[in-house]
């Protein structure tokens, strides 16, 4: 089984890379930076010499994730409540410190003006939710529910509620929705490891829908609101709201089965392509690259969640399995959104698409998380 | 190492695990299923739709033909304009609106009123594109004709000014401004029933040639008559547009096009005329303060026109541009009646200038011969009706009459003569009948017959018609133009012609004088008089008497340089009163004679026909004849010697098109 045998921790784990995983990984990003040089090469100046940006925070995202895989995961279970409090500070912070961008303040400077350092502590409580959810499942005195067994009530879910609460909360609250969505998402993955009752869930959903029509009428922004309306009427805005997702579904339509070949699609050229570094590299690509590269890239993503299923599902400890299934759900769901949302399956939500979108928060996040997932697999093996 | 020891929680979760990938592995095949839709499944649309937000058709504008006058000189052309417009579905109404409302310098009234427009086009815009995906958006114009000055400042803020384009047309413009404004006409805007007609008419004409909104026609004059081989064929060119409006031009971009990617607007044809301009502003120099009038001048063994001038004139540039509301109204109340042109829209009683036409149709109906006399004793009584003369004459003959303008003798000649032959001769001289000109409203006037009398006047003919028929008053009506005509006919010996304003149609390049004549119009004679050159004789020798013998009505204005033979005329107006809505202050100037002169020269071998009229000039002798007189001079001793000397007029006269009526089809 194991080759080396009982040496230090760090020896053995080294020989256990997952292999697999890293290649997808470093293909996505290597296919992301490439895009990104073809989505830019079209705008003004500043934003050309964005990719290799991208690619300095790639390597500095790279050392983060060494590190997140170098350091036992239990080191990381025992500290997670800790690491959680430390995120929502951060996050409070926003509301002191936070520099506003497209009406949202989700920014924190470190450092003077220019040449300083920020981040959106948003990003990063994505790790940190799946860090707490997991310590929350490893302590649950209810699992494992044997054969017969109720599954959870509505009482067994205040915990956790609470804990993905108060950064969903505080996150739609700067407004970004898109993040806020992401965490509600990893809530429900991890959630869904342990089992409920039916009554429970019936009253559930009953009280999410309720939420629903209260949040519409309360706590959504205009825009927002105007995004989801857009989503369900299409017709409705064509300049507004919806003028960003008609352009990305005919650009990604434009490209064909074959692509219109690299830097060679017109509706990125011509500006056609909003927000084309940001939320929208995928339609860029998938003009570029065509049906043949859309496919390929949705199947990349695929085999990542599937495979951070499969280390989850070989995880030495219910901590690692549950945060392997917490950076997996992240991965899935920053990935279905955003290419959902460019395709028009889903309304148009600001999430990134891991790796493909330029940015520093977000590239840090998900390696630091892929760096999680290495490690859970990485020690797959370890304390038998 | 265990921190915790063994837990037996190691795969607990498993069968989750497969409903979490099921999951994962459903919802990805939406994402593919989604692409599968747009790439392929709907790629067709969407390239198409991918390729109409890049491309773009804008308009090349065509050049209108110049008109120039039988010398070259031009008097009808284009000169540069720039209009500026905008994208308005594209246009950023907060930031760059103002910015170009700044550099155009609209006032805030116009401002105001464009942001209106623009706003609505740009909702009315997005509404169809909503509807349509497909719908091609608009540009929309936000100023015309505005100067290089502000062309050069758009320039320089491009970069601040997106979804803003200017481009050059073409603005009619006419040098001579009011002085051929009646013989050229103008162009102006169309309306939305000048489209819908057009729409009606020509539902397989090419979309290219069709009038568009914002297009100039011809509204009168040459530009109307002639607009179908004036106004060219305007064309298009493909040109990619960004997202944010602003034109691309790279070679990369230009490899967006399809072909074909563009057509060559056709320039329309240039008109040359028969008139001559420097004729045109010696007539109305010559007319001096005199407020209203025309005058003709015409080649007498051509027909061709050289001078067609009527006053008051409009600068017709003030059409191009749009008349403002109090142009309009200040045109329209002018007692002078600038829009009409009084060469042909206008019948005037001929008066004496009448004469020579009776004289021939009496000798030829041998009531009267060039012995026999009549005596004037001022007053003439036909029944209970005093017929008038200006003077006391005496006996007199033939000759003497036309000399003196003794109306008694035409009395007695109508008289003997009876109105049909007097008529018939007038007619045969073309007056009473519409000259088939060719350019604008032409009424025929009015050289009454027996039947016409008795069809008007309940069955009652009386010879005291005649009598004042004979001299060119009663019901009789002649315009300028048709009396110059006349006099060429009696000029040269008996041959009327057709009247000629277009001298021959070129392809712009002709300009350069290497070009080449598309179509040269010879002149077209309309009929031998028939009439012994004998009698001819007779009445031309008095009408060299008119302006050469001591006592003729123009001796005292005749010319020492140019050997003139022709006949003045007074004709009454009809009286106004205080209730015609005429100022009080100026009845006494409408209810003046108006003053004839009409001959031509030089009286051996005559070359031009002229006919002046000054409305409410008063004497023919003393008002219209000096003007015949000035502008004869200017013609034989100034214009006609400089063009010799540099020959330019090159039309051959070969061709066998018809000159009057431009032909219908355009080749």
């Amino acid at each position: 089984m194991n080759a080396v045998g009982r040496g230090s921790i760090s020896a053995r784990a080294r020989d256990n890379i997952d292999w697999p995983l890293l290649v997808a990984v470093m293909l996505i990003a290597l296919v992301g930076v490439v895009n990104l040089y073809s989505a830019t090469s079209v705008s003004k100046k500043a934003l050309t010499e964005l990719y290799m940006t991208q690619v300095y925070y790639l390597v500095a995202g790279g050392i983060a994730a060494s590190l997140a895989a170098a350091i036992d995961y239990r080191h990381f279970e025992r500290l997670a409540y800790i690491i959680y409090g430390s995120g929502i500070l951060l996050l409070l912070l926003v509301f002191i410190l936070g520099r506003d961008i497209h009406g949202a303040a989700r920014w924190i400077d470190i450092g003077g003006k220019n040449g300083g350092f920020r981040f959106q502590p948003s990003e990063f409580m994505k790790i940190v939710l799946a860090l707490a959810l997991a310590k929350y499942l490893h302590d649950d005195p209810k699992l494992p529910i044997g054969p017969g067994g109720g599954g959870r009530t509505l009482k067994d879910l205040i915990v956790p509620a609470v804990l993905a609460g108060i950064p969903f909360a505080l996150v739609a609250k700067q407004p970004d929705l898109g993040t806020a969505l992401i965490l509600a998402g990893i809530f429900v993955s991890v959630m869904a490891l342990g089992k409920m009752r039916w009554k429970s869930l019936v009253s559930l959903i009953a009280g999410l829908s309720a939420f629903s029509y209260l949040a519409w009428n309360y706590i959504l922004h205009d825009y927002q609101k105007r995004r989801i309306s857009s989503f369900l009427n299409p017709e409705l805005d064509i300049r507004g709201a919806n003028w960003h997702s008609h352009h990305a579904r005919v650009a990604i339509g434009n490209g064909g089965f074959f692509g219109t070949g690299f830097m060679k699609g017109t509706q990125n050229h011509y500006l056609f392509i909003p927000e084309q570094h940001s939320d929208f590299p995928f339609p860029v690509f998938a003009e570029d690259w065509g049906f043949v590269g859309g496919v390929v890239m949705v199947c990349l993503y695929t085999f990542v969640v599937l495979w951070g299923l499969r280390i989850a599902s070989q995880a030495k400890d219910r901590f690692g399995a549950a945060l392997a299934v917490g950076i997996s759900a992240m991965i899935f769901w920053h990935s279905f959104f955003n290419i959902g949302m460019v395709t028009g399956v889903l309304p148009v939500v600001g999430v990134p698409l891991p790796l493909f979108s330029y940015g520093g928060s977000s590239v840090m996040t998900v390696l630091i998380g892929i760096g999680l997932l290495m490690n859970v697999s990485m020690r797959r093996y370890t304390f038998g | 190492m265990s921190l915790l020891g063994q837990r037996p929680d190691v795969g607990e979760f498993r069968k989750r695990y497969k409903w979490m990938a099921l999951t994962v592995v459903l919802l990805m095949g939406v994402l593919i299923v989604k692409l599968a839709m747009l790439q392929i499944v709907r790629h067709a649309e969407n390239a198409a739709i991918a390729h109409e937000n890049i491309v773009h058709r804008v308009t090349l504008a065509t050049a209108r033909g110049v008109i120039r006058d039988r010398n070259g000189v031009i008097l009808a052309a284009s000169r540069e304009s720039w209009n500026v417009y905008v994208v308005p579905a594209r246009l950023d109404l907060e930031k760059t609106w103002p910015r170009l409302a700044e550099v155009l310098g609209l006032g805030p009234v116009e401002r105001a009123a464009t942001e209106k427009r623009l706003r609505d086009a740009r909702d009315a815009d997005l509404a169809a594109l909503k509807a349509n995906p497909k719908h091609h958006i608009r540009e929309s114009i936000v100023r015309e004709d505005v100067s290089r000055d502000v062309i050069g400042s758009l320039e320089t803020h491009k970069a601040e000014l997106s979804a803003v384009n200017w481009i050059s047309v073409p603005m009619r413009y006419y040098p001579a401004k009011e002085l051929a404004f009646h013989l050229l006409g103008y162009v102006n805007e169309v309306g939305k029933e000048d489209l819908d007609k057009e729409k009606a008419e020509t539902e397989k004409k090419d979309p290219a040639s069709a009038l568009q909104p914002g297009d100039r026609i011809g509204r009168s004059g040459v530009e109307k008559a002639w607009e179908a081989y004036l106004r060219g064929q305007r064309g298009w060119k493909k040109v990619v547009l960004d997202a944010r409006g602003n034109r691309r031009t790279q070679k990369e971009d230009l490899a967006q096009l399809d072909q074909p990617i563009e057509q060559s607007p056709i320039p329309g044809r240039d008109v040359r005329l028969t008139v001559d301009a420097d004729l045109v502003a010696s007539a109305r120099r010559a007319f001096g303060g005199q407020l209203a009038g025309s005058v003709v001048v015409v080649e007498v063994k051509t027909g061709r026109i050289l001078a067609l001038y009527s006053k008051p004139g409009v600068d017709p540039n003030d059409f191009v541009a749009g008349l403002s509301q109090k142009q309009a109204e200040g045109i329209l109340a002018n007692p002078l009646h600038p829009l009409v042109d009084k060469t042909m829209y206008e019948a005037y009683f001929p008066g004496s200038t009448m004469k020579p036409f009776s004289a021939l149709a009496a000798l030829e109906a041998n009531t009267i011969t060039e012995k026999s006399h009549e005596t004037c004793e001022h007053v003439y009584t036909l029944g209970k009706t005093r017929f008038k003369c200006e003077g006391f004459h005496g006996q007199i003959s033939l000759h003497d009459a036309i000399v003196r303008s003794c109306n008694v003798y035409f009395f007695r000649l109508g008289q003997k003569t009876d109105i049909d032959p007097l008529a018939a001769m007038a007619a045969q001289f073309g007056l009473g009948l519409r000259t088939g000109i060719g350019i604008n409203h032409e009424v025929p006037g009015l050289v009454p017959t027996k039947a016409w009398y008795n069809q008007h006047y309940g069955g009652q003919y009386r010879l005291g018609f005649a009598l004042n028929a004979a001299i060119g008053q009663g019901n009789t009506k002649v315009t300028v133009l048709q009396l110059a005509l006349a006099y060429a006919a009696l000029g040269n010996g008996g041959t009327l012609w057709s009247p000629q304003v277009v001298r021959s149609i070129e392809t712009p390049e002709a300009a350069s004088e290497s070009g080449a004549i598309e179509m040269d119009f010879p002149p077209k004679p309309k009929r031998k008089i028939v009439m012994s050159t004998e009698h001819l004789r007779m009445v031309t020798e008095a009408m060299h008497g008119v302006v050469n013998e001591p006592g003729g009505t123009a001796y005292r204005e005749r010319s020492a340089k140019i050997d003139v033979a022709g006949k003045t005329g007074t004709a009454q107006v009809s009286k106004v009163t205080q209730k015609s809505g005429i100022d009080p202050k100026s009845i006494w100037y409408f209810n003046r004679d108006h003053a004839w002169f009409a001959g031509f020269a030089p009286y051996d071998d005559p070359e031009v026909a002229i006919v002046v009229l000054v409305e409410h000039g008063g004497g023919g002798g003393q008002n219209a004849a000096p003007i015949a007189m000035r502008v004869l001079e200017d013609y034989f001793t100034k214009i006609k010697p400089s063009h010799e000397a540099k020959p330019s007029a090159k039309a051959t006269l070969d061709a066998k098109q018809a000159p009057n009526k431009p032909p219908r089809k355009q080749p």
